[in-house]
């Protein structure tokens, strides 16, 4: 079944339902911090100031100084920044190698597609949080090392879901015509498979960036995510977790902003799932 | 019909069997991306020469590379996972010493997912539309969302720095089990909130999808009371997924827990993970994650098992992907 | 204080009470005043004096063991303990008897002479796995124990030790063992400790806590209560809330602001002190570019280290600009107090032919409050372009990071020391020997090293000072040295503790803690 939609109906669907409209808002706030946080920002997010540490929100600092005296509002908009390179980078690559991989284990002999399936469940079956410290540990704490951790974990999950929908399609009229008139190999893929699927991915990799940001953050949070100084809102948790007797507010701000990206992010996945293919709908 | 059933448990049994020896080979791949001397990497600067010694023994550093691995592996199904560096114990002794920390605090976060998730749920879904309805609708979404450790801090905040309620860090002198029950209070709350959303939503989708059925109609139209058809038919039948979810949820909350225990200053596994990246203590940190990974699938595979048994038809797999993390 | 409710009918009235405390209701004390639960900030590793690791191991200890002579409460004055009577003869005699009686716990017998000689000789001897003990030079004077009775003997030294009574005798490398549970024990002497002081262990539980019960057996007077609880908590601030909920009674505060908001809360109060431990940064002198004297004088110029005192102790303590503090004999008043120049650092990194700037790693210990200082660092270094990646380490790991031969990668390292009450407690761990041991700078001077041996071996006190500052001098020149503060020991308390802390900071005395 072909489940291409327009853009803008879906997004006018999304729209129609009170809670994809508060989704959808929140989504656009935070990729605009993330995009203008080097315009909107008010100090730059690591200058720090000591004499000027633990300041309480005021016109000055909208929502006070850390620690250092940096400004906490700068640093949360920066913060937005990581959470979306980070979310982005791990979704596009689980999705584009998942969406790769499902295709190949559909059209692969019966014995290969096992295996493939085997290796999806193993990799889907760990705890990505506990393997991402383990692999840590070994290898160091770094941005890149999170990306790729954390999309390695999220691949089977687009793997599993591209295998399905190659199977359900695979002797659709359209796509036995085109094999018919001798089109094969990766413009079969690229040009009438993938476009034809993509709808249930598109849906589970929107439901997958709230998860992907609050790995980071736990990650950052847990100190083997990104590196000081750099500023991601597990971090600043961390850090007012740390000082938490002195000063709540880095704590009450970095949390409020991180709960607010997931939840935008889980509500607007779940309005474009209801909006481009009902039927993936689990729970209401 | 029994046929079937017995191919889904041994698929499952290999599976299981699967996922453990590709954790246990995962972790010994790790090793080998490590450059320079392995033994001074791994177990960092604080070895002692037993353990040095221990430790080259166990892995064959000078053997190629397949029969490393096989010893490795032969070492870990033996029970032998390793020294820890800094005290030289079995590292086994010391997951085991930490375990009934993380299982009960699980568990028991469990045991609030299901004791207030289940009777939300079934409130919504009795009075669906209703303002209790739509308050729940919001809130239960809100909570899945939010991250938990979020949700501790904030509770730690509120709590212990504002109201100076509860005695909430550590596990309190030993012995002492109502001291032990309060400070599991919010540790296990602050996990169990999202599922306690989760599991409302959950039940109040199945319920209602169990409320349609011709057969609960047809009661209906023999008169029986609401609450009998409630309580007594629909509740069984809606339970089911929301069962089969649990194996999940407590497998995800073994892996949640760390943050709890690292929030609220409690021993348990995720402690000894965290503790022993901060120690560079390899061996710790490659046991405890397969004793994690370990757990994990076998609470999944004892659900599904449990969960093929009572209804072969659904696969326990189908709820996954929207569980909180 | 109206009402004193135990923790357990506290559990009994469940919300209420918990709901009374909300309102402003006297916050619930702990009525049994027989315990007191201690914090540390680490967990204990090895209850071997020799071996410990630092004054984790060495209170806990010292509450299980006696010495010779000890410490009066809070003092620097010692009596005798162990011994019966204890006196110097020469410079390089000490005699002592023991008092008949004191038995050791576990069935291992009354003390004689034999236990003196094992418990001080084995600090000079290699153990079979080859280690040997990183305290041998508090004992470094010692030539022998001689038996001279079953309860007397001869402590014979190659040479004066002016140091000998404060860093070996008195404090925790003169605990005294049992000889026969040694050569039992073997190898478990490390987790097992067999003493015959106030305490004895009642419960070790890894991680979670050490339960320390008074010793029935011990001779001296008894301690005034029954248990002492240590429970390993690291981070300060987290100490800092289980006070307030009075989940511990005692506590060092790695953070000192943290006394501020102590102060104020009712049943709590702050002891402070002067500090002892000394903070600095350490360059490691083999590793390039520090290898480089420029790049480590650049460095040092280009730390800003009043702002990174202000950033991780709210200005609460002084800064260092030495090795040694202001009470110490031979402070060096006319140490220079270097203050930040970017353009000379810059200038100085440019002679190295190092314009570009370079990366680096600070390495921590795992602490709010260094963390802090750490990323000012970053931050201060970063603008004469040169890149700090800020390793934190837990305690078990951050405190073997700069030994053996991987301390060769150590760059920078934040560092702390607990002094005491003798300078040349404080000068030992910088000579070549400790180089891969306590010596992470892994900076050698043959001048320094025969200073430090004339400083330890002479009882003159002006000839120690005059060595101490050209010492002190030497440092200077090699700019591997970050001076930063001498901390200031903050400690937190139950109104109704008294603690015994000595005037290092780090040392406590869990056997003369009382009630206020």
């Amino acid at each position: 079944m072909n489940i291409r939609r327009p853009a803008s109906s879906v997004f006018a669907q999304v729209w129609a339902r009170g809670a994809g409209r508060v989704g959808l808002v929140l989504v656009l706030l935070i990729v605009a911090m993330a995009l203008f946080a080097p315009w909107i920002a008010p100090y730059a997010p690591n200058k720090i100031n000591v004499a000027n540490r633990f300041a309480d929100p005021s016109g000055a600092f909208f929502m006070g100084t850390d620690h250092l005296g940096r400004d906490l509002f700068s640093r949360v908009l920066f913060g937005a920044q990581i959470a979306i390179v980070v979310a982005f980078a791990v979704i596009s690559i689980s999705l584009i190698s998942g969406t790769l991989l499902g295709i190949a284990a559909a059209y692969a002999p019966a014995r290969v597609e096992r295996f493939f399936l085997i290796v999806f469940d193993v990799i889907a079956s760990f705890p990505s949080l506990v393997l991402a410290l383990a692999m840590v540990a070994i290898l160091g704490p770094s941005l890149a090392n999170v990306i790729a951790i954390v999309a390695i974990t999220f691949i089977p999950h687009f793997g599993r879901v591209a295998r399905a929908q190659v199977l359900a399609l695979r002797n659709a009229p359209f796509l036995e015509a085109s094999r018919a008139i001798g089109v094969s190999g990766p413009r079969l893929v690229f040009v009438h498979i993938i476009p034809n699927i993509s709808g249930p991915l598109i849906v589970l990799a929107s439901m997958d960036v709230p998860v992907v940001i609050t790995i980071e953050a736990g990650l950052s949070f847990l100190g083997v995510g990104v590196r000081p100084p750099l500023a991601s809102w597990g971090t600043l948790l961390y850090d007012g977790y740390s000082y938490l007797t002195q000063s709540f507010w880095p704590v009450l701000f970095a949390g409020l902003v991180l709960s607010l990206a997931t939840l935008g992010f889980t509500l607007f996945g779940e309005a474009l799932r209801d909006a481009i293919d009902p039927k993936l709908r689990r729970i209401p | 019909m029994r046929h079937a059933a017995l191919r889904y448990f041994t698929s499952r049994l290999i599976t299981t069997a699967l996922v453990i020896l590709g954790a246990m080979i995962l972790l010994f791949a790790l090793t080998l991306l490590v450059r320079g001397d392995p033994a001074s990497v791994l177990l960092g600067p604080q070895a002692t020469p037993e353990v040095i010694a221990d430790f080259q023994r166990r892995m064959g550093l000078d053997r190629p590379v397949y029969e490393r691995l096989g010893l490795f592996l032969w070492n870990m199904v033996q029970g032998d996972l390793g020294r820890d560096v800094v005290s030289g114990r079995p590292v086994l002794d010391r997951v085991i010493e930490v375990l009934p920390y993380t299982l009960t605090l699980t568990f028991v976060s469990i045991g609030f997912a299901v004791l207030l998730g289940i009777p939300l749920g079934c409130y919504a879904a009795t009075h669906p539309g209703s303002r209790g309805d739509q308050f729940l609708a919001i809130a239960s979404v809100s909570v899945v969302a939010i991250p938990n450790f979020v949700i501790a801090i904030y509770l730690l905040l509120i709590f212990s720095i504002w109201l100076n309620w509860l005695p909430v860090l550590g596990t309190g002198p030993s012995g002492d089990w109502g001291d032990a029950a309060l400070r599991l209070i919010l540790p296990s709350l602050s996990l169990a909130l999202s599922w306690i959303g989760y599991i409302a939503r959950l039940m109040r989708s199945s319920l209602l999808e169990v409320l349609s059925e011709p057969y609960i109609r047809t009661s209906r139209a023999y008169g029986l009371s609401e609450t009998k058809i409630v309580y007594k038919y629909a509740l069984r039948n809606a339970s089911i997924p929301t069962l089969a979810i649990l194996g999940l949820g407590v497998g995800r909350l073994l892996g949640g827990a760390i943050f709890a225990e690292i929030i609220f200053a409690r021993p348990g596994i995720g402690k000894l993970i965290y503790d022993a990246i901060g120690t560079r203590n390899y061996p710790v940190v490659q046991g405890s994650v397969l004793a994690v990974v370990v757990l994990f699938v076998l609470v999944n595979l004892a659900v599904d098992m449990a969960y093929g048994w009572i209804d072969p038809r659904i696969r326990a797999q189908s709820a996954r992907a929207a569980a909180p993390a | 204080m109206a009402a004193t409710l135990s923790r357990r009918s506290t559990l009994k009235l469940g919300a209420a009470a918990a709901g009374a405390a909300a309102l402003g209701f006297p916050n619930i004390v702990r009525a049994a005043r027989d315990r007191v639960v201690v914090r540390q900030d680490r967990d204990i590793q090895i209850l071997d004096p020799a071996f410990r690791i630092g004054a984790a191991e060495g209170n806990v200890i010292s509450a299980c063991c006696q010495r010779l002579a000890s410490f009066k409460t809070g003092s620097l004055h010692y009596a005798p303990d162990a011994a019966e009577t204890i006196k110097q003869v020469s410079d390089t005699l000490i005699e002592f008897t023991l008092k008949p009686g004191q038995m050791f716990s576990d069935g291992y017998g009354e003390m004689t002479a034999e236990d003196i000689k094992f418990s001080f000789e084995r600090f000079g001897i290699v153990q079979k796995d080859g280690k040997k003990s990183s305290y041998a030079s508090d004992w470094g004077a010692l030539k022998e124990v001689e038996i001279t009775g079953k309860y007397s003997g001869k402590i014979h030294l190659k040479n004066a030790a002016p140091a000998i009574w404060r860093t070996a005798i008195c404090d925790t490398s003169g605990n005294i063992l049992s000889k026969k549970a040694g050569e039992a024990l073997g190898e478990k002497i490390t987790s097992q400790l067999v003493g015959s002081g106030p305490y004895r262990i009642a419960k070790w539980e890894p991680n979670r806590q050490l339960v320390l019960a008074a010793n029935p057996d011990y001779k001296g007077p008894k301690p005034v209560f029954r248990e002492v609880i240590v429970r390993p908590i690291q981070e300060s601030k987290t100490a800092e809330i289980a006070l307030r909920a009075r989940e511990i009674d005692f506590t060092r505060f790695e953070d000192p602001v943290a006394g501020d908001t102590i102060a104020k809360e009712a049943g709590l109060k702050v002891v402070k002190m002067p500090g002892m431990r000394y903070l600095w940064i350490g360059l490691n002198v083999e590793k390039a570019p520090l290898d480089n004297l420029k790049v480590r004088q650049a460095i040092r110029l280009g730390v800003d280290v009043d702002e990174a005192l202000t950033a991780a102790f709210g200005g609460k303590v002084e800064r260092a600009n030495a090795m040694l503090q202001s009470s110490l004999l031979g402070y060096w008043k006319d140490a220079p107090v270097r203050k930040r120049d970017v353009a000379g650092a810059k200038k100085l990194l440019a002679e190295a032919g190092l314009a570009g700037g370079f990366k680096t790693r600070l390495t921590v210990l795992n602490q709010a409050a260094y963390k802090t200082m750490a990323q000012v660092v970053q931050s201060n270094l970063a603008e004469i372009g040169v890149t700090v990646e800020i390793e934190a380490l837990d305690g078990g790991s951050y405190w073997s990071v700069g030994k053996g031969d991987v301390g060769k990668n150590l760059d920078m390292s934040l560092q702390l020391f607990s002094a005491k009450m003798d300078p040349s407690f404080t000068s030992q761990w910088f000579v070549s020997e400790q180089v891969g041991v306590w010596n992470w700078q892994r900076w050698t001077n043959p001048e320094y090293d025969k200073l430090h041996v004339l400083a330890a071996s002479t009882n003159d006190e002006a000839e120690r000072g005059k060595a101490m500052i050209r010492m002190q001098q030497l440092m200077d020149d090699s700019a591997a040295f970050i001076w930063l503060t001498y901390d200031s020991a903050v400690f937190g308390a139950a109104a109704w503790v008294k603690p015994a802390i000595l005037p290092n900071g780090t040392d406590w005395q869990f056997g003369l803690f009382g009630e206020a």
